[in-house]
């Protein structure tokens, strides 16, 4: 459990990561030809996999944590794993084929959807995806029109933290890193990557609901300007950015920062006891991954096995126990004694996260009438914000 | 008139090690004085601490009268060259002439003038702008020389600085360096280790041992008059002679050195016979080494090269004698420990 | 054929000995670095498919203007420069009496050991390094407790604590040329310029800078140039700093935008360039 997290911090530093305009490809259009399978056959006896770090293990890394090979006894598919970094990278290889399954982000599912490069998931022909949070089922990151394109796997929100001692009476709002950040000038920490716009859009929408933001990763110029212009009076308040979760756990424990985004698992390592957490009243930005079958999958059969076993309650609670976030259904509640603090199965709470998709030309809110402001331009922002 | 240095109750201790051991002298103005003695005998030391490069532990450092024990170099009117020439390697031939000109504010033609003299006095005009690295081993010592006297010093301390010459280069910078003194007329306190050098120079020798002075005066006295066993042997050669074999050679029964110049062989009076053990060619002599019979001694004799068509050869039965007063009575106890 | 022989053929033939020594490091420098070097030189004139992400071989001299136009580039670099021209300034100011105690003054003990002890960290991740400063430098960290008592509190994260932190993690490479330098003056040198009227200044100005200068100069390179394209210590203890390696990493990282990327990283490369002309011209290359 020690080292997952910093895989957490990786990925999650780098998840924004994905470039692609979907201008021509957005949610709504249909894409590709692949079809979901209708019946499984014969498994092939291997399967490759690609993911983030932490999410396949096989006892190498750490012998307590192996669910690998409990896979390989039962299907008969060997497991051929590949870690990757970034978002980026990930697309990348996915391109050069060779992957029959892929974890992926919520900035990185839409841009395989649209290549083409995942197949559309037959839910049916999985014993365990009933048993998924529907809140996590058919979201705008796997699912096209209502097809589904993969399994969740773990989500968790970007919480807002505070050191007890410091920041009193308890915040409810977000204010307190934006509005009010003077109160805490040169303590105030945020997180470092563009994706973190987001943040600022999630926090306008509920005080200056004149710009009409409805969807915190849809922004026009004038919404998105507001959105910037919030983070560069949050600037000079700021006394680091974080992206990695140790350097956050030490800021916090220091009392380097005292108020600021961070996520449950941060909370958790924090030794010192001097902080909490709360899910703002403006709600949260967060994140939620998918396992997806690659369409020109060699062995369909193995990935499918994979997607099912991957979701069963033990196995999901291990992975994501290990990894640091909120499983993916109740039942795996049973297998893990933190899913209270992670608010597991928690829809009001789940309901309060803005998942982490990329922002793309055409706005992911319907609008049609106005162009949103594509990720390029929120990572030359975001530079520009920190100067 | 006051001595040009004047060295008192001079200690200096590196760690456990005496290297001077409560030195007294005193050295005259207008004097070519050398030091003398095997490396680690305490002559560099001592001349270090007339530089001021080292404080002495304790004793006095005076130089024409002023006590400078305590001043740092750069304030005593001494200058050196040094083993190496110590040359600034970034500056020119004239820049490094002119440095000690250029550090005491004089002004530039002065310094130029002054620096210009200089060369010339070593015989090195017209390398003004060589780089050290670009002269030869001679022309660097001239050069160290005229840095050294450029600054009109009252003594010249001079630390071995023919030592790193070949022989012919070496013999010549002697002479001019005897030209050099007489001409300015200053101290000149030369460090060596080598007693040709010392003998050829000096007006008067101090031979160095273990940190004490052994013997101090004219070369020939030094010469002819060592007063130990160490300084026959180190100034020249000499055969040290027991009493019994002193007194069997008709001389005091004591011990004695003998130098092989003054051992006659096969002489008109006769003497101790014996058998030549060794002959030794080195071009203009021979030197014999000869078993005195009965005596269970030896005794080195020097003969010319008179190119005789039969010249001694090993077995040669022969007479040795030794004329009373050309063999130095040694003190018994000699000198190193 | 016997080695023997081979060494009896290759001895009166020392270019081809030359080369057979040369051939392989030379083409191994060729490839890897020049190659690179000028691979992301010319990747600055490309671009990026927007969909995709993917570096396009379409030349544009966009980035290049964009880098040399917009004032996020110029502020960045003037910091940057800012940092490096401090951090080497210190670490100069505080080799050279460091440097000349362990040549000149420490005995052969004191010095082994100095010798170790200032090369001993270069055997220790560069990250512990930085995140021991990350420590000191904190809030509640070894710095605050010392300053406290005088009424003064730890610079915090930002640019001082780059400063301080990049002058230590490049102190070794500064002090260990320097200390050569020192090494190199003859103790004589100094007894001579003692001995021919100069004081302790007048010989460090006269004799020992311009001696040790090519040193120096050696040293301030490694500063300068190391300092320039940090950018692990400014994520680490410099708050919201950025520096130039910071906007390269965004590009590099989480922009993909590899050819802005490389257009960003032509400005380090030019400083140091105009940097190594104008140490040339002073001549100290030549003694490296």
């Amino acid at each position: 459990m020690s080292k997952s997290p910093s895989y957490a911090a990786l990925k999650a530093g780098l998840a924004a990561a994905a470039i692609a305009s979907l201008a021509a490809c957005g949610t709504s259009s249909s894409s590709g030809g692949s079809e979901a399978a209708s019946s499984l056959g014969a498994t092939e006896g291997s399967v490759s996999i690609l993911a983030w770090p932490g999410y396949v293990e096989d006892g190498s890394n750490d012998p307590s944590v192996d669910w690998v090979s409990g896979f390989e006894d039962a299907t008969g598919c060997s497991v051929t794993a590949k870690t990757y970094g970034t978002s980026d990278e990930a697309y990348q290889l996915m391109q050069s084929g060779g992957y029959d399954v892929v974890a992926a982000s919520g900035d990185l599912t839409l841009r395989l959807i649209a290549a083409d490069l995942v197949a559309p998931v037959n839910t049916d022909l999985l014993d365990n995806y009933a048993g998924i949070f529907d809140f996590l089922k058919n979201k705008d990151w796997n699912s096209v029109d209502g097809v589904s394109y993969g399994v969740p796997h773990g989500y968790g929100a970007n919480l807002l933290m505070y050191s007890t001692d410091a920041v009193t009476p308890a915040p409810t709002s977000w204010d307190v890193v934006f509005d009010k950040a003077s109160d805490y000038a040169g303590k105030v920490t945020a997180y470092d990557s563009p994706i973190y716009i987001a943040d600022a859009a999630v926090y306008l929408m509920a005080h200056q609901p004149d710009l009409g933001i409805t969807n915190p990763y849809a922004l026009d110029q004038d919404q998105f300007d507001a959105a910037v212009a919030l983070l560069k009076d949050q600037k000079a308040n700021v006394g680091e950015y974080w992206s990695d979760y140790l350097k956050e756990i030490q800021a916090f424990e220091s009392g380097d920062s005292v108020v600021g985004t961070t996520w449950q698992v941060i909370q958790n390592s924090i030794t010192t006891g001097n902080t909490d957490v709360v899910l703002p009243e403006e709600g949260a930005t967060g994140w939620s991954d998918t396992w997806m079958i690659a369409s020109d999958a060699t062995s369909p059969n193995c990935a499918y096995k994979w997607l099912d076993y991957i979701a069963s309650p033990e196995v999901n609670a291990a992975a994501t126990a290990y990894f640091g976030e909120a499983p993916s259904s109740q039942a795996a509640c049973d297998f893990r004694d933190d899913c209270e603090a992670y608010h597991a199965g928690d829809a009001d709470y789940a309901s309060k996260i803005w998942y982490w998709t990329t922002p793309v030309s055409e706005c992911l809110d319907g609008r049609t009438d106005v162009e949103c402001v594509d990720y390029s331009e929120w990572t030359k922002a975001w530079q520009e914000i920190k100067g | 008139m006051d001595s040009a240095i004047r060295l008192r109750g001079l200690h200096k201790r590196f760690g456990e090690t005496v290297a001077v051991d409560d030195l007294d002298l005193d050295i005259e103005p207008g004097e070519f004085f050398s030091m003398l003695g095997p490396s680690g005998s305490g002559k560099t030391t001592v001349l270090r601490m007339i530089a001021g490069f080292e404080r002495p532990t304790s004793g006095s450092v005076a130089l024409f009268g002023a006590d400078v024990t305590a001043l740092a170099p750069f304030q005593r009117p001494v200058n050196t060259v040094f083993q190496d020439y110590a040359l600034f390697p970034h500056l020119s031939v004239l820049a490094n002439v002119e440095y000690g000109l250029r550090v005491a504010g004089v002004a530039r033609k002065e310094r130029r003038a002054r620096a210009e003299e200089a060369l010339g006095q070593v015989r090195l005009a017209g390398y003004e702008e060589r780089r050290p690295h670009e002269l030869s081993g001679g022309q660097r010592q001239r050069v160290a020389l005229a840095r050294a006297i450029v600054l009109r010093p009252q003594a010249l301390l001079l630390d071995e600085p023919l030592g790193a010459l070949d022989l012919k280069l070496r013999e010549q910078m002697q002479v001019e360096l005897k030209e050099l003194q007489r001409s300015l007329g200053i101290t000149f306190v030369f460090v060596t280790h080598d007693q040709d050098e010392a003998l050829t120079l000096s007006d008067r020798v101090a031979v160095f041992d273990a940190g004490r002075v052994v013997q101090l005066g004219t070369p020939r006295e030094v010469y002819d008059h060592p007063r130990n066993s160490f300084i026959a042997s180190f100034v020249g050669s000499s055969t040290l002679l027991d009493p019994d074999v002193a007194a069997a050679l008709g001389l005091d029964r004591a011990p004695m050195a003998v130098r092989p110049e003054r051992v006659t062989l096969d002489g008109p009076a006769g003497g101790v016979p014996g058998t030549i053990a060794e002959v030794i060619y080195t071009g203009p002599e021979h030197r014999l080494v000869v078993d005195l019979d009965g005596l269970g001694a030896r005794i080195t004799a020097l003969e010319p090269n008179t190119g005789a068509a039969r010249p001694r050869a090993r077995g040669d039965r022969v007479t040795v004698s030794v004329e009373r007063g050309a063999a130095a009575p040694l003190e018994t106890e000699p000198a190193p420990a | 054929m016997t080695s023997p022989r081979v060494s009896a053929y290759l001895a009166p033939r020392r270019r081809l000995q030359l080369a057979g020594l040369l051939t392989a490091p030379v083409l191994w420098l060729g490839l890897v670095y020049v190659v690179a070097l000028a691979a992301l030189l010319v990747t600055a004139f490309w671009t990026v498919n927007e969909l995709t992400g993917q570096v396009q071989i379409e030349w544009t001299t966009e980035n290049v203007v964009e880098v040399l136009t917009e004032a996020l580039y110029r502020t960045v670099t003037l910091r940057t420069l800012g940092i490096a021209v401090l951090v080497t300034v210190l670490d100069v100011l505080v080799a050279v009496p460091v440097a000349f105690f362990m040549a000149k003054i420490a005995g052969p003990r004191l010095r082994h050991l100095l010798v170790i002890a200032i090369l001993a960290p270069l055997w220790a991740s560069y990250l512990v390094k930085v995140y021991s400063w990350r420590a000191l430098l904190s809030a509640d960290g070894v710095i605050h407790w010392v300053l406290a008592p005088f009424g003064l509190d730890t610079p915090g994260y930002g640019i001082v604590g780059i400063v301080l932190t990049l002058s230590y993690l490049w102190l070794p490479y500064v002090i260990m040329p320097i200390y050569a330098g020192f090494d190199r003056v003859p103790d004589r040198l100094l007894e001579a310029s003692a001995d021919l009227g100069a004081r302790g200044w007048s010989t460090l100005r006269s004799v020992v800078l311009p001696m040790i200068w090519p040193a120096v100069i050696a040293g301030s390179i490694f500063a300068f140039s190391l300092s320039l394209g940090d950018y692990i210590t400014a994520g680490i203890v410099g708050g919201t700093t950025q520096m130039l390696g910071n906007l390269v990493y965004t590009n590099v990282g989480a922009a993909n935008n590899l050819p802005l990327a490389a257009a960003i990283s032509l400005i380090p490369i030019a400083i140091i360039l105009v940097y190594l002309a104008a140490v040339r011209r002073t001549g100290a290359l030549r003694s490296l």
